[in-house]
């Protein structure tokens, strides 16, 4: 019995060494690291995977908000401005620009502000990787760095666009790095834009097969260097006194000076974008008719107008596309105040009556042709599930809660997508496209001379012209030329997410556009007639402050204490 | 240091493990000969048997005589002991564990025979310690522990739940009153990190279980919770939340002991909400229109007189209803109930507990059968069996078998509770008639509401069936190597863990009618919208186990006046999941030691150690040290303290040490250097997309890119998270024993404490790593008393425990704010920020003052019944720079339990009260606003809400006017809707009464106990109607808690 207890110890020592078998690696199973930086730039298939994530953060249309974690449903779809009203009082956009809470603290002034600097550091990373990656692809590197040039310009130009002058992010930034970078200059900042763009248009190729249509062209980078300097060259940027008085930091928020050069610039790059298209395809749609081609354009990817769109959708269902979820009833719907905006179909005025009328059919009937391409109103098609909308105040499709009654906005939802066959349609989400740079032309040219000169008529010419609108007289002062022009992209590029920073950088947001009083129009039916009775009524007044000709930096950042916050904030 | 290191790099050999433990024994052989030989003197020599109640003799009973505690021996295997006495010898104290110390007096006597009796309803003397059991009396630590009798009587479905009020040190929420989900969050002396698990580690016989809510209370022998370092530091890595030790029953020498339990509960909800009347509502809802027109520039009625009428006359209940949500989808009433039967016995060889338990607990929806085969109710059933088995190879060798198994099966609707309660919250009282004559119809059309008919909601979800199953078996090996060296043994231990869990989902959506007006014939048509769906069917499972390995040496010897006793120990456990992070299984490493020592139980002193190892951390930052010292001083037993009846025992006890964390954050391998990480490669269907590019031209050639992307960037620094715990503790006992208090202040500082880098700018966008940066402080006190006393023949006894724990955060890498009280740094934990409400704007000339701050919010528009915030920082701006600390997290700081009972000839009772103080709960969005969205509103908002002439009256007013938009300014948290959430329960009150009669004597039954109790019977509190002190409430307006559930239970107990 007393030798028993070799028992226990064999057993112990039989398990311990059991235990100690894997002892040494005991706590050592973590994987080792496989896919490191290196592995991603050791060949053209792992750079394509890092080049896709990177387009996705950084290359991004504002035509769509979905809830990713970029967010955007704080710039979307119109109904910041006097474009639109969405049913959801709560939507972003409208919440924080109609009563004007844009503020430090409201993270809803800026959803997407945190992937900025992913998109810069994804952009900065390939910059400084791609040349020196060890396959060889010469070709195909030179291709990714200057499309990581044109990402890290076109992020630059959207925080410019919102801020003013922005921290710039030359490179990467790593933990042990000076990481507070101050704000430079709007002229820094420009200046960076443009020089990121030169060289990008130096090396992007100017067309891809098709199979890769969607990545960026030489034209996309000229596109984005004529946007830029318009901005730059416009009143908010381009003067010595800005909006509100920032004393010395008035060069964050402008260039301190007014020089007429800068429309000229923005002139010749915008002429430079019409110049480089033809080579690359890139032309107005006009072979569908003056009553299909606009829609077609909105509607339809890929086609030739599009210099460069947000590719990162795959084909969407109608709950999935914002604003129609809960249709009927809820949606987004286009403001008298904008409907106003739309000339008759000989190019003027339409005869609206303040006090209402009976000639709603009659006035939709002979409005520019795009109007119809752009909404669905009273006994017009939606889907093949609502073929004949009824908006009157007793019709079954009128908005519900807390809408504005007057018409659907239709554009950027293909006319095919329903419920009822759960057809789902592919989003089409323009960032350039031709008719803007004939626009942007028109623009500077105008500014830039004191009497409007005929390259400047025939530009907008072209794009009214498209859709059947007559072309505009001659003779007319750089004044009213300018109304017109505004006019024009006003109405060519509803709901593109161009007319808030329209609004923003000509300094515009007056009463009956970003404030006051905002109108919609009951419909009534008039007995024994297809007429329809109108009377514009107040749905909204809004607010807006000065301030907001900027975005606020988030508190959290300047609390961080190395930006400077825009004034008014 | 150095030295442990080398020890672990030696012990990863396996041939240095042999020879170490052969080199143990070898050396530990040489020393007990000479302490043996220094007592040889010849002295009269006594001899006897020590025997348990059965006449079972007893081996390794503790002999000793009292006035000189040195002269000891045990007894062999027979029983028998010899020993030889000083001159000065009078009493002979027999000491072992399980039985109750007895004392002797020796006289004349030269032969004893001792009868020992068993101590096993009375294990007060000792309480269980990290891989041991020690002596209360000798004890350093501080740990405090609860037996089986007060865990049976809270009848709890959960293990968590039945200590809330019962031990000190332990501070508890419940979340929800759910059947299957309605297990308490436990934390041991408040909160000390603000970065990973708060959770305290959870030990059932030796074995980390973290899913011990499942077992069953009549399993169970004592929970121990170990709260100071010195308990805590032999679990090293995992012991900084604290320990809770739960130890199961096991047989004990005796005939076959049977003992059948069974209880039946009628349950019912502690409170719920009360919703306005149709006509109320809709009434409130013009109003809150009328309110809402300021802001938004229009006014209409939604509701005219006629339909108010019709609302109030319920003349039309079709159309125009007044539907209580509440008591559509809810009873009153539901049932639980718990059946145990176990035996235990043994002889010396061996000697068994087994148990097996039925639990089953149904939920308290309405069930209205609406779908044909289908049953919509939660319910909860649970399976318990466990048997322990200890074998008694040898003099020497004893194994112990434990088998335990916890099988659950609990069906439920997949919408969750929580989503119903809110929806009847949510619903208006006209939106439609719920059910009508036997159909479920929809919200009636035009009635817009935001929820679904909650009845709906319930027969149209998804059933899922969620089966579940905890399978531990675990082996212990105790061998004595008493040849070796007298005290030394070895144990070694093998566990093995195995969890099972199937996951069925069953979809049927049942028939669904709209109620619509026939103009034509002036009357309701009921017809159907939803066809009845056949029945879909979907399965998942989720599986884990764990193993665990234990080996050590333990060593308890008593020279003279010097008590030593020794543990090392080395264990390992890996935990295999499919769902781990790269499935690379969860390790951990550790050895353990510990000396006790006290010098004639006057003076004590103890030194515990973790050595432990995670893969958490990179090789040479893997493994920490975790020392911890303690002293004791047993005043009482000092000459200068004369015996006396008042103080009859006075202990004074400290302890400093550290210990560890690594649960930090969720993460795994943080330490590794910066990994990319492909992206998800399917398409996103939701409103949501995952990085990729669709290049190519649609409809022709158009094919998905996928992405990759910059994972977090490592931290190769990455380390434990410390705990430095001191604690200051005495033990008394006042007037022989009667009064037992034990009292502990406590203070813990940890270091160390994995932090986000939070000063670091936005725009670096990079996912930077976390750094063991943070730094945080929590102290306190706790404390317990008990008293007993008898009159005559009835006994009674009163216990109060107390807790107060606070915590402080000190460092977390803040950004800076512009004002130092909005600096959360330098707060407690989660601590509750809000505006000051000064009353409420009462008329247009103060909402018009050009001196009234400007709200940034709602374009500054107010009007009377809106809040009055204070301007806290004088700027003249209402914004986020004004809000404060208020009243404080949503985590008691204090809790306390109040409990006494007694008993007479059969009759016993005992009541505890509980409450906890310092606590806050935010009103959620049902309780503080109505009409949201067009729903349902509670009717205290009616009563007691800004209206002009309400106050013109003078009237009572608590609530700002109502209002249908939820305007942001009114229902920001502030001062009014961060409520005090302190309370006082009436937690449970028992009453039995035991049968002793000859007549059950006869047909074999040895006792009967009938008893009636109740649970959360009675509450005070300060919160709105509604609400549980202790459910937090949810900050989501979707969400509403599944209020706590109050128990009438009538239970039986028969011992055969």
């Amino acid at each position: 019995m007393k030798k028993l207890y070799i028992i226990p110890i064999f057993i112990i020592i039989l398990s311990l060494n059991y235990a100690c078998d894997d002892l040494n690696n005991f706590l050592d199973k973590a994987p080792g690291v496989d896919v490191t930086e290196d592995t991603i730039f050791s060949s053209k298939e792992q750079v394509e995977l890092f080049v896709s994530g990177t387009y996705y953060y950084g290359v991004t249309s504002d035509v769509y908000g979905w809830w990713d974690d970029r967010d955007r449903t704080s710039m979307n779809p119109g109904d910041r401005c006097d474009e639109a009203e969405v049913f959801a009082p709560w939507f972003p956009s409208q919440s924080v620009w109609n009563s004007a809470a844009m503020s430090p603290t409201n993270g809803a002034s800026d959803l997407a502000f945190a992937t900025y600097w992913i998109a810069l550091r994804r952009a900065n990373i390939l910059i400084e990787k791609i040349m020196d990656a060890p396959f060889d692809n010469p070709a195909y590197k030179t291709q990714v760095f200057a499309e990581a040039k044109f990402i890290r310009a076109f992020v630059t130009f959207t925080i410019f666009k919102k801020y003013g002058g922005a921290p710039l992010l030359k490179k990467r930034l790593n933990p042990e790095d000076q990481l507070k970078i101050p704000r430079s200059t709007v002229k820094e900042t420009v200046d960076f834009i443009v020089q990121d763009c030169d060289s990008a248009i130096a090396k992007l190729p100017q067309t891809y097969p098709t199979a890769m249509r969607g990545r960026i062209t030489k034209a996309a980078a000229l596109a984005l260097k004529s946007r830029t300097l318009l901005y730059a060259a416009s009143k908010t940027f381009n003067t010595a006194t800005p909006y509100i008085d920032f004393g010395e930091h008035n060069d964050l928020i402008c260039y301190g000076n007014e020089d007429k050069e800068r429309w000229n610039l923005a002139a010749q790059a915008a002429k430079a974008v019409l110049d480089e298209c033809p080579a690359a395809g890139f032309r107005l749609i006009t072979e569908y008719g003056a009553d299909s081609s606009y829609r077609y354009v909105w509607e339809t990817p890929d086609n030739s107008e599009i210099i460069l769109a947000e590719k990162s959708h795959p084909e969407r269902w109608q709950g999935h596309f914002p604003f129609n979820y809960f249709f009927p009833g809820q949606g987004l719907f286009i403001t008298w105040n904008f409907m106003k905006e739309y000339e008759t179909k000989n190019g003027e005025a339409q005869p609206w009556n303040q006090e209402g009328g009976e000639n709603l059919m009659a006035i939709y009937k002979n409005m520019d042709p795009r109007f119809k391409q752009t909404v669905s109103y009273h006994g017009q098609f939606f889907n093949v599930d609502y073929p004949m909308l009824d908006l009157t105040m007793t019709g079954a499709q009128r908005p519900i809660g807390n809408g504005c009654h007057s018409a659907y906005v239709h554009k950027t939802l293909p006319y095919s997508v329903n419920n009822s066959t759960n057809t789902p349609g592919m989003p089409n989400a323009i960032i350039f496209r031709v008719a803007e740079f004939y626009l942007n032309y028109a623009e500077a040219l105008n500014e830039y001379n004191s009497t409007p000169p005929d390259a400047a008529y025939d530009a907008v010419d072209v794009v009214r012209a498209r859709s059947g609108m007559p072309a505009l007289p001659r003779g007319l002062t750089q004044s009213v030329f300018r109304e017109k022009v505004r006019n024009e992209r006003a109405i060519e590029l509803a709901y593109e997410g161009h007319r808030i920073f329209d609004i923003l950088r000509w300094e515009i947001a007056d009463d009956g556009i970003m404030k006051g009083k905002m109108y919609g129009i009951k419909q009534y039916k008039i007995t024994g007639s297809t007429e329809i009775r109108y009377e514009p009524y107040v749905f909204e007044v809004r607010s807006f402050k000065t301030a907001m000709y900027r975005h606020p930096f988030p508190q959290n950042e300047i609390n961080k204490g190395y930006l400077i916050q825009n004034p008014g904030y | 240091m150095t030295i442990m290191n080398s020890l672990i790099r030696g012990l990863k050999k396996p041939f240095l493990w042999s020879v170490l433990v052969v080199l143990t024994m070898l050396f530990a052989e040489s020393f007990p000969v000479m302490a043996q030989e220094a007592r040889e003197t010849a002295l009269p020599k006594i001899s006897g048997t020590v025997v348990d109640s059965n006449g079972n003799p007893l081996q390794g009973v503790v002999v000793k005589v009292k006035e000189n505690t040195a002269t000891v021996t045990g007894c062999d295997d027979k029983g028998k002991f010899n020993l030889s006495i000083p001159n000065n010898a009078k009493t002979l104290v027999f000491t072992f564990l399980g039985f109750k110390d007895q004392e002797i007096l020796i006289g004349r006597n030269k032969i004893f025979k001792v009868v020992l009796e068993d101590a096993s309803v009375d294990l007060e003397d000792f309480v269980v310690v990290g891989y041991g059991t020690q002596r209360k009396a000798t004890l350093t630590g501080a740990i405090t522990n609860v037996g089986t009798k007060e865990l049976l009587q809270s009848s709890q479905a959960n293990v968590s739940n039945a200590l809330v009020g019962r031990l000190s040190g332990l501070l508890a929420v419940q979340n929800s009153g759910e059947p299957g989900k309605d297990a308490s969050t436990l934390r041991i002396r408040g909160i000390g990190t603000f970065a990973g698990s708060q959770d305290p580690l959870v030990m059932v016989d030796g074995v980390e279980t973290p899913n011990y809510n499942t077992i069953d209370a009549n399993e169970i022998e004592t929970i121990s919770i170990l709260k100071d370092a010195s308990a805590t530091a032999v679990y090293g890595v995992r012991g900084a939340n604290g320990v809770i030790l739960i130890t199961t029953k096991r047989g004990t020498v005796s005939k076959p002991k049977v003992s059948f339990s069974s209880t039946l509960a009628i349950t019912s909800f502690t409170d719920l909400r009360k919703n306005m009347d149709a006509y109320d509502w809709a009434k409130g809802f013009n109003d809150a229109l009328y309110y809402d027109g300021y802001l938004t520039g229009k006014y209409g009625a939604r509701y005219t007189d006629e339909e108010l009428v019709k609302f109030r006359d319920h003349t039309d209940p079709l159309f125009y209803p007044d539907t209580d949500w509440y008591s559509l989808l809810l009873k009153k009433n539901s049932s639980q109930s718990q059946n145990n039967i176990n035996i235990s016995g043994g002889t010396e060889k061996v000697k068994y507990f087994m148990s097996l338990g039925y639990f089953n607990q149904d939920g308290m929806y309405n069930n209205s059968g609406m779908l044909n085969g289908y049953d919509s109710q939660v319910t909860y059933k649970r399976y318990n069996y466990r048997s322990n088995f200890d074998f008694q190879v040898t003099k020497k060798l004893s194994v112990s078998l434990n088998i335990s198994n916890q099988l659950d099966d609990r069906k439920a609707p997949e919408w969750p509770a929580e989503g119903l309660i809110a929806n009847c919250a949510a619903q208006t009282p006209t939106s439609g008639p719920g059910i009508w004559e036997g159909k479920l119809i929809e919200n009636l059309p035009g009635r817009y509401t935001f929820a679904q008919n909650p009845v709906i909601s319930l027969v149209m979800s998804p059933k899922i069936q969620n089966f579940q199953n905890q399978f531990n078996l675990s082996t212990r090996i105790n061998y004595k190597l008493d040849d070796i060296t007298k005290g030394l043994s070895t144990h070694f231990n093998i566990s093995y863990q195995n969890y099972y869990n199937e996951y069925k989902r069953l979809t049927k959506s049942g028939r669904t009618y709209t109620a619509l007006f026939d103009e034509v014939t002036q009357q309701g048509v009921i017809l159907p919208t939803g066809e009845e769906t056949t029945f879909g069917y979907g399965v998942s499972y989720g599986k884990n186990r764990k193993i665990y390995l234990e080996g050590g040496l333990d060593y308890a010897r008593t020279f003279g006046d010097h008590s030593i006793t020794g543990l090392l120990l080395y264990n390992q456990s890996k935990y295999y999941d499919p769902g781990l992070l790269y499935s690379v299984p969860n390790g951990y490493q550790g050895l353990v030691g510990r000396i006790t020592y006290n010098y004639q139980s006057k003076y004590l002193a103890e030194f515990d150690a973790g050595y432990n190892g995670t893969e958490n951390f990179a090789p040479g930052k893997r493994f920490g040290f975790f020392p911890a010292y303690s002293l004791g001083w047993v005043v009482t037993e000092e000459s200068f303290m004369p015996k006396n009846d008042v103080v009859s025992y006075l202990k004074v006890r400290g302890s400093y040490g550290e210990v560890g964390n690594d649960k930090i954050g969720g993460e795994r391998f943080l330490y590794r250097p910066t990994a990319y990480v492909y992206d998800a490669t399917g398409d996103n269907a939701g409103a949501s997309l995952n990085p990729a590019q669709y290049w190519g031209t649609y409809g022709q050639d158009m094919t998905r890119f996928n992405s990759v992307s910059e994972g977090k960037i490592g931290n190769p620094n990455l380390t434990w998270e410390r705990s430095a715990k001191s604690d200051i503790g005495v033990d008394i006992k006042l007037w022989k024993d009667k009064i037992s208090i034990t009292a502990d202040y406590f203070n813990e500082h940890r270091t160390k404490i994995l932090t986000n880098q939070n000063t670091s700018p936005i725009i670096v966008g990079a996912n930077l790593p976390a750094y063991n940066m943070g730094e945080m402080n929590n102290h306190g006190v706790d404390g317990e008393i008990n008293f007993r006393e008898h009159l005559g023949e009835f006994n009674y006894w009163l216990k109060g425990i107390f807790t107060f724990a606070r915590n402080n955060i000190i460092f977390m890498d803040e950004v800076p704010q512009p004002y130092a009280y909005l600096q959360r740094t330098g707060k407690s934990y989660n601590q509750n920020f809000g505006y000051i409400a000064e009353g409420f704007y009462n008329t247009w000339e103060e909402v018009n003052d050009v001196n009234r701050p400007v709200y940034e919010f709602q374009n500054n528009k107010l009007q009377p019944g809106d809040f009055k915030y204070k301007d806290v920082n004088g700027d003249g701006l209402i914004n986020s720079f004004d809000q404060v600390p208020l009243g404080y997290s949503s985590f008691p700081e204090i809790s306390y339990g109040f409990s006494f009972g007694g008993d007479y000839k059969g009759f016993d009772f005992s009541v505890l009260f509980q409450g906890s103080s310092n606590v806050s709960h935010i009103a959620s969005k049902k309780s503080n606003r109505g009409f949201q969205e067009e729903g349902g509103c509670v009717s205290y908002l009616g009563d007691y809400s800004w209206t002009q002439e309400r106050y013109e009256s003078g009237a009572d007013i608590r609530f700002p006017h109502l209002s249908s938009t939820g305007q942001v300014s009114n229902y920001m948290a502030n001062s009014v809707w961060i409520e005090d959430a302190s309370y006082l329960r009436l937690k449970n009150v028992e009453i039995g009464y035991t049968l002793n009669g000859r007549f059950l004597k006869k047909i074999g039954i040895q006792s009967t106990r009938l008893y009636i109790n109740g649970t959360n019977l009675l509450t005070w509190d300060h919160l709105l109607p509604g609400e549980d002190p202790e459910v937090p409430t949810y900050n989501d307006g979707n969400y509403e808690p599944y209020p706590i559930m109050r128990n009438v239970n009538f239970g039986l107990n028969i011992g055969f």
